[in-house]
């Protein structure tokens, strides 16, 4: 096992989760792979059970019960420089870095945030959990923080109670409690779905300036490509529970070299053409219970060939850290 | 041909635990929609959209004003004439799990409107399965029930039980919200497909702008339960003229990365203001920095700025 490039967060490979149901073995994440640099945004895209949240959370050992992490290794470097992998840390040992080095934002800030707890509350607990102030200096740190993610009079909102902030207001919070203590990574799981497109431009620009204010590393797990074409660099399309594409984000929308990513980028409407007829995938995801061999796009892809059915894709390198995982770029 | 005309429609609700606040949600709406054209209606969550649609289909009594459909006031009917309307005006709501009955296979679910509006086919099996391959289902799903359907099989079915009954409009209210962009694509086309056939008129509601701008022919802005600007999908588009319609159009992100950096956004402040504290005179005065003394006092008027394009706002006035 190599170590981490210089500037390089993370490194994960091979990553593979299955999930132990009554219904069969779900192989929600197989063999992923991920590649952080500082200062990087990283879009990881997908559709609805496409593992993209399985695998970010399984960075972290985030996996619970009838869930399991097979295989894989999460190099990570702290900030004292030492390179760790995170699935081989004790429980004890990822608790110090999540929420410190590694901290999340999820989909709904209702949820993650207790309607018993201040915004301040939130932000105070996260900085005594992992640092040795007094409980004065942490609140006036959160006051701060909450005045970074733009909350109009912090002081007062800082003693609201979740109910009295509205959506926008309630993810700010999360965001700040999340950059509490100045993490190496952030890794952001649909953090503006539920929010309208005003308000999710102001957190996208906020999530952008954070990230240069710390210089930290942003993943940022989304199904809508719109969000990814305005903030990423670089872009990891998952399907099946498997990594197919990964490239710049330029390369990724000007010449997509996987039939999926490129059939998935034409059904996305556009909101600055006229569009006559919008490209359909046919079909539907891949249910992933017991899944056999082959490229699991096989069956909704035009350019299918008998080896497609049969064997797993190779990850094929065209240069320029350009990856793509189907048999169609295969040298004879 | 204007199929349905809403004159200063007002749907306000009464405020649970104060007598004298209400929540404005719909707040004096003139609207038409045209015979077989899509009429995107877009707005951010709150500003009465869905209520909006729900009024076009008499689903909800209006506090105030009309709705006119095929020359009648919606408002005003009863009995025989009121399921008529029913008929003829369909609603299709984001959450097929929560339109379809859990305990109704898709052969049951179907067979309810027809049954109920006396339209039972002689032999409902066999039409019924033919209606299902218009909607790209097949024989095979005629029996399952909700749960053995994926969410956009579910979607088909509660389109085609709208369709059933030969609507000549329907409100779509976030029909594919809830769907991954692929399969959205499939339901998009396919309503697309389904008007071009029959001719129906939608009303389209989305929050999604991208998919407005694919389906619709014309579209309206709304802001606060008033529309502030409504035109021709290219005249919205390509020449917004109320400022809040340019900072929604600005705050969409683009699928193109190479536009999406190219370009220089200003972001809109602030979230909007609850339909209970509604601002007096324009709406959208507090968020607006070309607001003027006059647009705090007086609400601006919907006003025809050009061929098919109009704006509710004092800085297009002449």
């Amino acid at each position: 096992m190599s170590g981490l490039e210089e500037r390089q967060v993370l490194k994960a490979r091979n990553v593979t989760v299955r999930f132990y149901t009554y219904a069969g073995v779900v192989h929600a994440v197989t063999g992923a792979y991920l590649d952080v640099y500082e200062g990087e945004t990283i879009a990881i895209v997908g559709e609805t059970g496409s593992g993209k949240s399985v695998f970010t959370r399984a960075l972290t050992g985030l996996i619970e019960p009838p869930g399991k992490i097979e295989s894989g290794s999460v190099l990570f470097r702290r900030r004292n420089g030492e390179v760790v992998d995170l699935l081989k840390l004790s429980r004890e040992d990822l608790r110090r870095v999540r929420g410190d080095e590694i901290s999340y934002v999820f989909q709904d800030p209702s949820s993650a945030l207790d309607p018993l707890y201040t915004a301040a509350d939130h932000i105070v607990e996260t900085i005594l959990v992992h640092r040795d102030v007094s409980k004065g200096e942490a609140f006036s740190e959160a006051v701060q923080l909450l005045r970074d993610v733009a909350i109009p009079n912090p002081e007062l909102r800082a003693k609201n109670y979740p109910h009295e902030l509205s959506g926008g207001q309630k993810q700010r919070v999360v965001i700040a409690t999340a950059m509490a203590n100045k993490p190496r990574l952030l890794i952001a799981d649909e953090p503006t779905t539920n929010l309208d497109v005003t308000v999710q431009a102001q957190i996208l620009d906020l999530l952008a300036s954070l990230k240069g204010k710390y210089g930290m590393g942003m993943l940022l797990i989304t199904h809508n490509l719109g969000v990814v074409a305005e903030v990423a660099d670089r872009v990891y399309v998952m399907y099946g529970g498997r990594i197919v594409e990964s490239a710049d984000v330029f390369t990724i929308y000007e010449s997509p070299a996987h039939p999926y990513t490129a059939m998935l980028l034409k059904s996305v409407p556009d909101p600055t053409r006229k569009i006559d007829k919008l490209e359909s995938i046919p079909g539907t995801v891949p249910d992933l219970i017991d899944v056999g061999p082959g490229c699991l796009f096989a069956p909704r892809c035009p350019f299918a060939k008998d080896v497609c059915q049969r064997q797993t894709p190779p990850a094929i390198e065209l240069g320029d850290r350009h990856v793509v995982h189907c048999w169609l770029h295969a040298k004879r | 041909m204007t199929l349905l005309r809403m004159v200063n429609v007002k749907k306000h609700f009464r405020v649970r635990g104060s007598l004298f606040k209400t929540l404005k949600a719909v707040d004096g709406v003139n609207l038409e929609v045209y015979a077989g054209e899509t009429l995107g209606l877009v707005g951010e969550s709150g500003c009465g959209k869905s209520t909006l649609g729900r009024l076009a289909v008499h689903l909800v009594e209006p506090t105030s004003g009309k709705i006119i459909f095929d020359s009648v006031d919606v408002t005003k009917l009863k009995g025989d004439s009121l399921k008529s309307f029913r008929r003829k005006a369909q609603i299709v709501f984001q959450d097929p799990n929560s339109s379809l009955n859990p305990r109704m296979t898709v052969f049951e679910a179907l067979l309810e409107p027809l049954s109920e509006h006396g339209m039972l086919p002689e032999d409902p099996e066999a039409t019924l399965v033919e209606h299902l391959a218009s909607v790209g289902l097949s024989k095979e799903h005629l029996h399952r029930y909700p749960h053995e359907l994926s969410g956009g099989q579910k979607q088909r079915v509660a389109l085609l039980r709208a369709l059933l009954l030969n609507p000549s409009f329907i409100v779509l209210d976030e029909p594919t919200s809830s769907l991954d962009v692929s399969v959205q694509a499939q339901i998009l086309n396919l309503l697309k497909d389904i008007q071009r056939e029959r001719g129906i008129s939608y009303l389209f509601i989305s929050h999604d702008i991208g998919v407005v701008r694919y389906m619709s022919d014309r579209i309206a802005v709304m802001y606060l339960g008033k529309i502030v600007e409504v035109g021709s999908a290219d005249a919205v588009f390509e020449n917004p003229l109320h400022p809040y319609t340019r900072y929604l159009l600005a705050s969409i992100p683009i699928p193109n990365p190479k536009l999406a950096r190219g370009r220089r956004r200003e972001l809109i402040q602030g979230e909007p203001p609850s339909p209970i504290d509604v601002p007096p005179g324009c709406r959208f005065h507090p968020r607006c920095p070309f607001a003027t003394e006059r647009c705090k006092r007086e609400e601006p008027p919907l006003t025809s700025v050009e061929r098919d394009h109009a704006v509710a706002c004092w800085l297009h006035a002449k």
